[in-house]
This record gives structure tokens, sequence and C-alpha cells, in this order.
């Protein structure tokens, strides 16, 4: 499509002018994002609610307040971050600079996804921005209202040339991935990651996949299962469970599961009231396709609690399935929905067996009072990230680099991880042209004794 | 699949555990060691017979610059293997937060025929340090040494855990059908787009190693002596065979003419008046590849050399001076004893003529002026740069060896290695306790209880007065 090559073309136009280079501009831009995000703070949360029912506090919790603070710490630490990394030096170099040079790739892309479709795009724009490239904006069309929203905004507050917005579905993305960008980060699901990995291959373009999997939650039989389960049920049911990092299942001993039904039980009472549909802090699914895929991943299966739906209003109740068999339907796929399987293991060495013979995960939680056990599961599993005792929070510590391993992604970002993601690390050495003599002992003729020096 | 069996035995064993204490990649990096130790004359003979590589350049470039990876690996393992704690926000104070680094399971590294030690050994370094697997698949194009390394190097290590694959371009695409943890490839480009495509569809991480045509640009303010001195090392090293060799000269004609007589004394001085008979000038590795140089001759005019011998894969150390951006010898990546010499008319010419192509794994620039070294330094993008020398700066363990755009994706060498073959898993340990501080989080939502979340994970501007 020709206004595709037109965007391409200005972007990289620009880029090479320089313009995005100097930290003052990168800083200008950051700066403006934050007034954007301040100014249409009503807008956004409008969007939000429109897309996924979000409520208020929870679409500023989730995903303005997180892009407030990653602008803040990037503007902060920027200057740091850009400037040269001296290097340590040997005999033969003691004289020269060697030095880290931090420069931008060039043109990146920046696909986001509908669950979190505003903080998605906005926190890996922060870091391209910050490492001084141009960025291509693609929100998920699955959200169009927040795309709709971005794709006003973004002109309005940044540099039309440098930041532009392409917006649409399938057809306008497969276009966009067939043009030459210097970085892709694309956040999704891992069939879309291989499609976006291949295109990206033939133009030797390097990627930061932000996948998913099915994220195991272990159960200790030592544990305070009230605030266990308090914890597990905040995180698996907030945002409907469409959250990459939600504890997907459960695994525990048998001799438990019937306390951690009761505990999740009250905990969903406490949070959403006897009649979830009415609470104003609960979520919907985000179509009706989701809607359909997620409660076909109910049949068949021991319903614990929950199990209401509603297609008209895409609801899903929270849900708790017990005695879930590892070849069903809902072990096979990764949730993303309000559906919490628990599957039952004989003891510690079964489960991380079992999580072992499947797919590294996303985020991996455990939960236990002994301190042991946590090592032994930190260390013999294999996840993007995890989280003992709690889930979700890793990925809102600053300094921790957010990013899967194997099918739930390759590459890491937010903070620091973000603006290394987009810079191309350089090394730098400077030599002087005289001491020639000191090269003498390198050229040849070679002789062997020189080289035992 | 001939080799699934091969993998997923590998992959039993890294499941094992067995690789994860310091002291087991301890032991496997020291026989690599003893590996380079017991069979330097090997070493030596193999590449001799592959390449025609002088005893030294085979010390210094392929076991010398291994050893000091070791050395440096061996050294700062324990360091780098540590988790690193990091800062939290208020709210997370009690907790610990930090990246653990680790393996990524099944490794393959492919490396090429131009330093057939050499780059394989420096990945395999980093792979066993971050605790991998790692089968390891030679080139076949140098032969001797292919050989070598299947027979012998296997016997320096575990066998449950590396393995050695030999075979041609056959053998490696039905390899690439295997789902790797991570491929790590030295090669060409267009090579390199096969093996990245093949490992999107298993999702596999890679780093790509590529080439490039390495511009180096000579101002007129400079001392003719050493630069040519300094360029023909870096041009007729291995026969012109290095990924970072300067690949062609951009200078004024005025510096061309300065450049000629100095580059021949320079040649004259190293390799002597018949570089074919001295023993310290290499040959070109193949049939194939000595009828593509050849056919690089015609471009611009012979200045120097010009000479070869299909025979022994000799060709002379040659400078092809006038060479036009048309020409052959300016289409492709030289890989040879070639150096074409591009005039042009000043630095900023220079710098478009760079900034007008692919950007290369290594750009050049030599002046006695420091600030034209910098101008080219900052106008350009490259893998990395060397001002005033070549090759020396991926001898820097500290410094990151890779490349950018169609040189390639990913770095190592040093510390590099370790993080390239390590996933840093973002860790948060925290207690049960203290569970009403999570109670501002919980539906229902009040604002009361926003604002406290809002205070406790605000990462506030340093100048900044907040009143809780």
């Amino acid at each position: 499509m020709e206004r595709t090559q037109q965007i391409m073309g200005r972007a990289r136009a620009t880029f090479n002018s320089g313009r995005s280079r100097p930290l003052e501009f990168r800083i200008q831009q950051l700066k403006a994002l934050e007034r954007m995000v301040q100014e249409k703070e009503k807008e956004i949360l409008a969007a939000l609610k429109a897309d996924l029912n979000k409520c208020g506090h929870n679409a500023y919790s989730q995903e303005i307040l997180g892009v407030l603070r990653e602008l803040i710490l990037t503007m902060e630490k920027l200057p740091s971050w850009a400037a040269p990394q001296p290097v340590k030096k040997d005999l033969l170099s003691i004289r020269d600079e060697a030095y880290i040079s931090y420069e931008p790739l060039g043109v990146v892309l920046v696909i986001g996804a509908w669950n979190y479709p505003f903080v998605l795009v906005m926190q890996p724009l922060i870091g391209a921005i910050a490492a001084g490239n141009a960025v291509v904006v693609k929100p998920s069309e699955v959200s169009e209202n927040t795309a709709q929203l971005l794709a006003e905004l973004l002109p309005q507050y940044l540099d039309k040339d440098l930041y532009p917005v392409v917006t649409g579905g399938v057809p306008e993305t497969t276009e966009l991935l067939t043009q030459r960008f210097d970085h892709i980060l694309y956040t999704g699901n891992t069939a879309v990651g291989r499609i976006v990995m291949s295109a990206a291959a033939k133009h030797l373009t390097p990627v930061t996949l932000e996948l998913g999997g099915k994220s195991p939650c272990y159960i200790d039989k030592d544990c305070d299962l009230a605030v266990a389960c308090r914890r597990i049920t905040w995180g698996k049911y907030m945002n409907c469970g469409q959250t990459c990092i939600a504890p997907d299942y459960i695994l525990c001993d048998p001799s438990i599961q019937g306390k951690v039904v009761e505990n999740i039980k009250a905990t969903l009472k406490e949070f959403y009231g006897e009649d979830v549909k009415s609470s104003p802090d609960y979520e919907r699914i985000v179509n009706k396709r989701h809607f359909r895929r997620v409660k076909s991943l109910l049949e068949g299966q021991k319903i614990a609690h929950g199990g209401e739906t509603d297609e008209a209003s895409c609801f899903i109740a929270p849900t708790i399935l017990t005695d879930v068999s590892p070849e069903s339907k809902v072990m096979e796929e990764e949730i993303f929905g309000p559906v919490l399987p628990i599957v039952t293991v004989q003891s510690l060495d079964e489960a991380i067996e079992f999580i072992n013979h499947r797919e590294k995960p996303l985020a991996l939680y455990v939960f236990s009072n002994n301190k042991q056990l946590i090592r032994r599961v930190i260390s013999e599993t294999s996840s993007g990230g995890m989280t003992a005792n709690d889930v979700i929070m890793h990925s809102v510590v600053p300094d921790l680099p957010f990013g899967g391993v194997g099918h739930s992604g390759m590459g890491a970002y937010h903070g620091k991880f973000s603006f290394e993601t987009f810079s191309h690390r350089r090394a730098c050495l400077i030599k002087d042209l005289k001491l020639e003599v000191v090269n003498k002992l390198r050229y040849p003729p070679g002789s062997m004794e020189v080289m035992h020096l | 699949n001939p080799f699934a069996g091969l993998v997923s035995h590998l992959r039993a064993s890294w499941l094992s555990g067995k690789m994860q204490s310091m002291e087991y990649r301890v032991t496997q990096l020291e026989a690599l060691e003893h590996f380079l130790d017991d069979k330097k004359q090997e070493i030596l003979d193999a590449t001799a017979s592959d390449l025609g590589k002088a005893p030294f350049e085979t010390e210094l470039s392929e076991i010398f610059l291994c050893k000091n990876e070791l050395h440096e690996t061996l050294n700062n393992l324990s360091r780098w293997m540590k988790d690193e704690h990091v800062d939290r926000t208020l709210a997370l104070q009690l907790d610990s937060a930090f990246i653990r680094k680790e393996p990524y399971g099944v490794v393959l590294i492919i490396a090429p025929w131009n330093y057939p030690i050499q780059l394989f050994l420096v990945p395999l370094i980093g792979a066993i340090a971050a605790g991998n697997c790692v089968i390891v698949k030679p080139s076949e194009v140098s032969k001797k040494t292919e050989r070598l390394v299947a027979e012998v190097l296997p016997g320096y290590l575990d066998k449950d855990c590396f393995a050695v694959v030999t075979g041609g371009m056959q053998d490696t695409t039905r390899l690439l059908e295997n789902k790797f943890d991570y491929i790590f490839f030295t090669g060409s480009p267009p090579v390199g787009r096969i093996v990245m495509t093949a490992a999107a569809k298993h999702l596999t991480p890679v780093t790509l190693e590529l080439g490039g045509k390495n511009p180096c640009y000579v101002s007129d303010t400079c001392d003719v002596t050493n630069v040519a001195r300094r360029v023909a090392w870096g041009r007729f090293f291995n026969a012109g065979q290095t990924c970072i060799a300067p690949d062609y000269l951009l200078c004024t004609v005025e510096m061309q003419e300065k450049l000629l007589p100095a580059l021949r004394k320079a040649i004259d001085d190293f390799y002597g008046p018949n570089p074919q008979e001295s023993p310290d000038f290499g040959r070109i590795v193949s049939d194939k590849q000595f009828r593509r140089l050849q056919a690089l001759l015609g471009s611009g005019r012979v200045a120097i050399g010009g000479q070869t011998d299909e025979a022994e894969r000799y060709i002379a150390p040659t400078v092809l001076a006038d060479v036009l951006p048309s020409d052959p010898a300016m289409q492709e990546e030289i890989f040879g004893p070639i150096l074409p010499i591009v005039v042009i008319a000043n630095m900023d010419e220079a710098i478009d003529f760079i900034n007008s192509r692919e950007r290369p794994l290594t750009i050049y620039a030599f002046s006695s002026n420091n600030k034209v070294v910098n101008q080219v330094l900052e106008r350009t993008s490259s893998g990395g740069f060397c001002g005033n020398d070549t090759l020396m700066h991926v001898t820097l363990t500290s410094l990151p060896f890779g490349g950018i755009g169609n040189s390639g994706l990913g770095m190592y060498h040093g510390k590099f290695s370790f993080d390239t073959f390590s996933h840093r898993r973002g860790c948060l340990k925290r207690g049960m306790g203290r569970e009403p501080l999570n109670a501002p989080r919980y539906p229902p939502y009040s604002q009361q209880n926003f604002r406290v979340i809002r205070a406790t994970s605000r990462v506030t501007r340093k100048n900044d007065c907040t009143l809780l």
C-alpha cells in the first residue's frame, strides 16, 4: 500500500536527517507524552472503558500509572543511559580511548496488544524514543477505541514525521511487516510471534517478542492459604483474566484443593460482592470470538465455582475448575480469561516435572513459607520472570527486565532494558597514529618468540 | 530427522541440571584450554593445510585470543553467575528483587571456515559459561580443521552435553529443523536469513555475526607510512579472509598517490618481494572462492600485486586504484587479499558514500586530527569502529563484538558472550505477612486506596517534593 511506503519513507528520511538524536529533542518528546497523558486522562480512561469495560481505578492503576512512572524514570536517567561507557583496557590499548557508544537503531516498529492497549504501546514507545529512534506505532485493532485515540493524540503531541501511527487489521499489519525496520517489538500470541519473526528474518531485523503461555502457580501445603488465595484471586481475575502474566492454572496437593477453592470463593465475594455482574470493578471479555473461545474451555469440566456466562455482554463469571486433567483443552492453550483450573500433584517433584514438560511460560508463581522450596522451584524451572508469594508484581519493579523465554518470547524491556533493546551498542576504539613501534610486534615476518611475550 | 535423537539427548542432560554448578562449567572450560594446549600442533597443521595460515597468525588469532577469552571467563564466572539485586519501590522495600542468569538449554553454534577454531570456540566458551548444552557445527569448507574438531574435541568435553556435527548444506538444513533454545551463527547475510527463518519456526533467539564491506577512510592529514602498515596488516592477514578486514579505502586522489608507494613498501616489508614465497602469507580456502576473487581483479587498475596461481590458490597482496562504485570489487564483500581504493573529494563525500550503503560490521577512519576521526564515527553507523588502526577493537574482551542491519544482530566476546547465552529472569520474592499493605490494590476500589497506591509506588523526579 502506498500509504505505508510514504510513512516509512518519511520516518526514515527524518531519522537520517538526525532530528531524533539530540538528547534535548528526545526529552522534549517524552515531556510531550507526559503532558498528553495528564491532559487527556479522561479520554484515555473512556477508551479503555469502551474497549474492555475497565473501571477508572483499574485503568489508571494498570495503564496510566505505569506509563507516567516510566516517563519520569526515563527522563531522569536518559543522560546517564545514553552516555558513552568507557571499558577496561589492556596493556596494548592503555593510551587509547575504548568505549561503548549507545546509538539508535533507526526506524523501529511497535505492535501493541488489545488487553492493556494503552500501556503496551506507550511503554515500548517511550524506550524507542529515548534511544533516539523513529517509531512506527501499530496499536491492536481489537481494542479499537484506544487505537483510534492513539491515532488522534500522538500526532498532536509528538513529531508527526518520526512517530506515525498506523491503524488497521491483519492486512495492514502484514503490509507493514514487509517493510524493512531496524527492530520490531511485538506483544501478542505465540502463533503471530512466529509470523513476525519470519517476516523480520527477511530483512535481518532483530525482534523483541513478548508472547504468552500458561503461567503455572504452585501452592505448597505449608503456606498461609488465605493470603495466598487473596493474592492469586487478584492477579487471576484482574482485567477478566486477560493478562499475559496472570496465574493461568494452579498446581497443588489434592488435600488442599478444597481449601483453595473455599478461600478463592471467599475472596471473590469480598472483591466483587454477591452479584459479580453488577460490580463496577469487574471487566468483560474483549469480544465475542474470545468469549466463545474461553467458554468452550469449560466443556466437560468440574465447575467448583462460577461458570455463568452472558454472550450479549461478553460476561464470564470468575470460575474455578477442580481435578482438571492435564490432557483437557483448558490445559492446552493459554486461557486468557477468568477461568482457573486446579491440577492436583502428589509432590513438589511432580509439580516441577509437570512445569518442565511444557513450554517455558512468561511467568511462574510459587506460594510457600519454606524458603528452601522456593529456591528449588526457581533453580529447577525456567520462565520469563517469576514472583514468589504473590503474582504479577515482578512486572512492576522498574529495574527488572520484563520478557519471555522459549515460546513465551525473546528479549526484554521496561526501564533501562527498553533503552538497551532499542539501542545499538557500538564498540569504539580510537588509537593514536603515532607510537607505531608498539605495532611492530604484530607485523610479519612474525617470529614465534614474539608470541610468547 | 537424523539429529532428533542427539538433540533430545542433550536436552535431557540439560534438564537433569548437571550443568548448573560453577564447578561443572569450570571443568568443561578448563578442558577447552587443555584442547588448545595439547593439540596446538594439530591446529597449526590443520589451519595451514586449509588456509595456508602462517603459524604466527594461527597462534595469534586462533589460540591466543581464545585463551584470553577463556581466562577472562574463568576469572569472572562466579561474579557473572551471581543474582543481580535491584532497587525496589517503597511498596516492595521488604522484598527481594533480583535478576537471575539462566541457561537457555540446547545451543547450536554454526561456525565459518575463515577462523575455524576461534569462531566456534569463543561462542562455545560463552555458551558453556552460561550453563548450556551445545552442538557445534564447524564449516565443511575448512576440511582438515573440521575433521580435527569432530574427532578430537568430544574427547575433552562431557559427551552427554556437547557434540560436534559435521556435514554440508543439506546436513545443516536438517539440523536447523530441530528445536534449539539458541542459535549462534557466523557467516554470510544470505545464509543468516535462512538461519533466522528456520529459527523463527521454533521461536529460537539468534545471534548472527555476518559481514559486509568495511569502509576505511584515510584523511589527507595523516602519517602515511603508519597508515599503510596498519591497513596492509589488517587487509592481508589471513589472505584477506577476515570479516572485519578493511574492505575498501576511501581517500582523495592526492592521498591515493601517497598511499600507493607506502602500501608497496609495507607489503614488501611484510612479505618480501615475492609474497608467494613468504611463509607468512596465506592462501584462499577453496577453488570456488579463488575464482570469485580472480573475477574482481578487473576493477579499476592493478596498482600493486595482481598475480595469481590457481594451483596454490594464491592471490598476491593486491591494491586496485581508481576503482568505481559500479565495479565488481564494490558489489560484494571482498574477503580476499584485494584492496580497492575509491577516490572521493573530501570527508563529507566519504561519509555520504558510507551512509548510502548497508551498515557494515566495522568502519575504520585514519587521521592525525582527532576531530576527523570523531566526525566519521558520529555521522555513520556500524557494528564497531576503530580509529587509526585495523582489527584491534575485537581483541579487547571488554568491547562487544557484533553487527547491525545487514552485518548482523546480537554481540559477544567477554561478558557479552555470557550474557548472550543467558536468559535474564526477573525474580521477586515476597513474604506472606504484611498483607494489610496490599489492601489498597484489591477491589472494591475507592479513591482513597488509590491515593495510597500512587504514593507508595511512584517514581518521583529528584527535584520533586512529595508529602505523603
